[in-house]
């Protein structure tokens, strides 16, 4: 077989691997779990701390992977931690990205239950769903990352288009007063927005297999700003358009919002389901990202190649997708994923960064570049 | 996942340069009487194998021709080979020994045009068997092939399978030769290659792979020669024969090679960097690499101007989308989300289908099911029978159906227009996978409504980002992003634009345009 030069991710495609892991299940439901913690109409100010949060993690990430030029997160774990406490680091990563797959996918099952097939089970939603993941995953890392980059534009159109028809019925007077209760509420509301920017840390593990990894930073960057522009937009308009009262009482905040446009020519009723088809799109992405990940985790701890836990790690990920019982466990779960993950992908990296500065891992020189 | 059924054969020999029987290598022996009865073993059987034996006037040396009428030429091997070597052969007195006589008789004797000398009967045999002659002299261990093919050959037509309006009539026919001299004409470049290689073990079918040396990715070429060296059968009858042996995924449903009858489609691929594989006694020429845009371009979008190409093009990708989504989408939208459909536009479908029997699913398979059988059968038949199967099935789809309740107007609408739309893709090996492809998301649609045509949307997606055709990605260039490319893919850019080979192909030398200094 001919192995191609191109075989290695290029910066536009870890770029694109960001964005589209970050935007998901979380965009649907961020203005009602975010305006809950607030209680003011200024949640657009948590989305933009909790990105600015998100950049510095990010940054984070980037440093240390580039410590280590050609490894994963799993492999250079060990370097800086030893091999007992790098291995249980490695397996909470791995039971966070398992969490994560499964969250998708129940979120997604719910979404579909919701709009489009009221009585199907979510067993089949979810198996269907596992399976077509899988497929791609058994592929490797580069048919992922091309669906990364091919799937992250029709999310980006999709969401610059309803941003721009929303604004027909936009209110301004919605979004006042602007800091009404200080600033102690906004900050309080960070926190459940940051489940929203899950999935940035794909570059702990994609760095190792770019082209140019010296670049990392800027994909980081640009691939986590664009989230963070489109999630300003949606929490704006989302509350300006609705009011943060009624976001309040809807499951889907942002699917609502999206069924009270009118669109020009009008063929169609029911927009908002052609919205949910293309999410799908979406939460594929942070899916099959995640059980790539998962994954690749477990084959680098095991040593064996990659594509074989797959197999092995679909039960699991459909146990926990069917852990909660109710949808509003479901968004419970998610909340509890976003604190864990805060502890393990965002501050276990930082003592990473600074325990291997401390102890000279890897090469600095690399870094510096 | 299926790495068992994946296993190919190893390579043996790079060329087989071969024999009746592989192993067996024959030397030509001393006695011609003797050899003549090793040639009579191996195809004296046959009617048409002609053994002439010759006893010049002035020698007492015997000499005999070996060919197989019909394939080679009758009348040149009367007046070149048999008259001269009867008449002009060196006298006895000349003293000659057997190797000079062979010599003399090559060089001032003969009156043919190309020969070669051969030491085996092997490939004395070979070459009997590919219409040539072959000369044996008493005593002589060593043999002259003379070049005389001279069977009948069809003359190029317009292909059939791909008319133009503004392209070049002629078409590739199945001598293998002069397919090649049309590329030639063509493409006057010193460094178009051709390799010749023979396939199959008993047909030895001539095969020839053909690229530009200082443009084709040379890893490209020789993954070609390898596949085709790999290929062990005992014949190769056509083309698309060989394709199937060395086409990169045959569990895929899309095609992975390019066919064309049309020379100047084999000629411009050549041009940005492609191999082609031309098969004897094939009219047809097969491209590699390939990727998914190349099925949706005619030949003739070179040939038109730009502004009507780049429409005629985006409406083959929403041609393509529509034939293999349609029907799906409508199922969906009749059996799970009828609300979808406008409140008028919606009153009138359940108003039509109010009396017919069968859920949509149900009604969809069996209208395309029809369609399938349709075109089955009007393709095989005669052209004159294959009108009345179109009549039959116009009124037995349109018309019949509907009155008797089996099918609503609406989904005879629906089934007629994915049909229409999956004839405008240019390419019938396409056409073909959306066709099977069409079934299944039917199926999905039918099962989980538009979720299941989204998750086999991706499913489709995500197969086509993983396939390769000789190592380039088949989704370029659109996955990986090549935005270089996109002046040649849905749109075409004017001519003047396309400066630049593909880039989802390697080449040595990327430049289509002004590669000479103080141009433009």
């Amino acid at each position: 077989m001919i192995i191609n030069s191109n075989d290695k991710i290029s910066t536009k495609q870890a770029t694109a691997s960001v964005t589209a892991m970050i935007i998901g299940a979380g965009i649907l439901t961020m203005t009602r779990s975010t305006g809950k913690e607030v209680g003011t109409p200024d949640i657009w100010m948590s989305v933009i701390l909790g990105g600015m949060l998100a950049l510095t993690l990010g940054f984070v990430h980037v440093k240390l992977s580039q410590r280590f030029p050609g490894e994963t997160f799993f492999q250079y774990s060990h370097a800086i931690c030893g091999k007992f406490i790098g291995t249980i680091i490695n397996l909470a990563m791995i039971a966070l990205f398992i969490l994560l797959a499964g969250f998708e996918a129940r979120v997604l099952a719910e979404l579909v239950r919701s709009f489009l097939l009221y009585s199907t089970p979510l067993e089949v939603l979810i198996i269907s769903f596992l399976w077509v993941g899988a497929y791609l995953v058994a592929g490797g890392l580069n048919p992922l990352v091309r669906i990364f980059e091919l799937f992250s534009i029709v999310m980006v159109l999709i969401l610059t288009g309803i941003l721009i028809l929303g604004l027909q019925h936009f209110d301004i007077n919605n979004l006042r007063p602007v800091l009404s209760e200080g600033i102690m509420p906004v900050i309080k509301g960070v926190k459940s927005t940051f489940l929203s920017y899950l999935g940035y840390e794909i570059l702990l593990f994609i760095t190792g297999f770019m082209k140019e990894p010296q670049k990392a930073m800027k994909a980081m960057f640009i691939g986590v700003s664009i989230p963070i522009f489109y999630y300003i937009g949606i929490a704006v308009i989302v509350t300006g358009v609705l009011t943060l009262e009624e976001t309040l009482t809807l499951t889907w905040p942002t699917a609502t919002f999206v069924n009270s446009i009118d669109y020009p020519g009008g063929f169609i009723e029911n927009f908002q389901i052609f919205f949910i088809i293309a999410w799908v799109l979406a939460i594929y992405t942070t899916f099959s990202g995640a059980l790539y990940i998962a994954s690749m985790g477990i084959g680098q701890i095991i040593k064996k190649k990659t594509s074989d836990f797959i197999c092995f790690l679909m039960p699991v990920i459909f146990l926990v997708s069917m852990i909660p019982d109710n949808q509003a466990r479901v968004f419970e779960m998610g909340d509890l994923m976003g604190n864990l993950w805060l502890v393990v992908a965002g501050i276990i990296p930082l003592i990473m960064l600074v325990v291997a500065v401390i102890r000279k891992k890897g090469s600095v020189k690399k870094a510096n570049e | 996942m299926f790495e068992w059924l994946r296993h190919r054969s190893k390579p043996t020999k790079k060329y087989r340069t071969t024999e009746i029987d592989e192993e067996h290598i024959m030397p030509i022996k001393g006695r011609l009487l003797a050899n003549l009865d090793i040639i009579r073993e191996y195809i004296g059987n046959s009617s048409d194998v002609v053994i002439r034996l010759l006893r010049p006037k002035d020698n007492e040396v015997m000499a005999a021709v070996v060919y197989i009428d019909g394939l080679a030429d009758g009348q040149m091997i009367q007046n070149n080979i048999i008259r001269p070597v009867l008449q002009n052969f060196p006298p006895k007195k000349e003293n000659l020994n057997a190797s000079e006589l062979l010599e003399k008789v090559k060089d001032s004797v003969l009156t043919i045009r190309d020969l070669k000398e051969v030491d085996t009967l092997n490939e004395c045999l070979k070459e009997a068997l590919s219409g040539n002659t072959v000369l044996l002299l008493d005593n002589c261990r060593r043999a002259l092939i003379l070049v005389t093919p001279g069977w009948k050959v069809r003359i190029p037509e317009e292909p059939i399978s791909e008319p133009t309006v503004r392209g070049p009539r002629d078409g590739f026919s199945e001598n293998l030769q002069d397919n090649l001299v049309t590329l030639r004409r063509r493409i006057k470049d010193p460094n178009l290659t051709i390799i010749k290689m023979e396939l199959g073990r008993r047909s030895k079918t001539d095969t020839a792979i053909i690229f530009i040396k200082d443009i084709a990715d040379p890893k490209i070429v020789d993954e070609v020669r390898d596949r085709l060296s790999r290929i062990d059968a005992d014949s190769i009858i056509a083309a698309g024969h060989v394709e199937q042996y060395i086409e990169d995924d045959f569990l895929s449903l899309f095609p992975q090679i390019q066919y064309t009858e049309r020379p100047d489609k084999v000629a411009a691929n050549l041009m940005e960097g492609r191999v082609a594989i031309l098969v004897d006694n094939t009219p047809f020429a097969s491209i590699v690499p390939v990727t998914f845009s190349m099925f949706l371009q005619a030949t003739e979008d070179n040939y038109d101007r730009w502004i009507y190409t780049s429409l005629i093009r985006s409406i083959r990708y929403i041609a393509v989308l529509l034939s293999l989504f349609l029907p799906a989408f409508y199922v969906a939208l009749i059996s799970y989300h009828f609300g979808m459909i406008p409140t008028k536009l919606a009153i009138f479908i359940a108003a039509a289908r109010e009396g017919i029997p069968f859920p949509a699913l149900i009604e969809a398979f069996l209208m395309e099911f029809t369609l399938e059988i349709l075109r089955e059968a009007s393709l095989r038949l005669p052209k004159s029978i294959g009108q009345a199967v179109g009549i039959v099935g116009g009124l037995v789809i349109g018309e019949a159906a509907t009155r008797a309740g089996i099918v609503s107007p609406e989904m005879v609408i629906i089934v007629s227009l994915t049909a229409i739309s999956s004839f405008s893709v240019p390419q019938y090996a396409l056409g073909v996978s959306m066709r099977i492809l069409r079934f299944a998301i039917m199926l999905a649609a039918g099962v989980l409504g538009l979720y299941g045509v989204m998750l086999s949307f991706i499913m489709i997606t995500s197969h086509l980002v993983k396939l390769k055709s000789f190592g380039v990605d088949y989704m370029s260039p659109i996955a990986p992003m090549q935005p270089k490319d996109w002046k040649d893919y849905i749109i075409k850019a004017p001519a003047n634009m396309l400066k630049n080979r593909p880039a989802s192909i390697n080449t040595l030398n990327t430049k289509r345009e002004n590669q000479r200094k103080g141009r433009g």
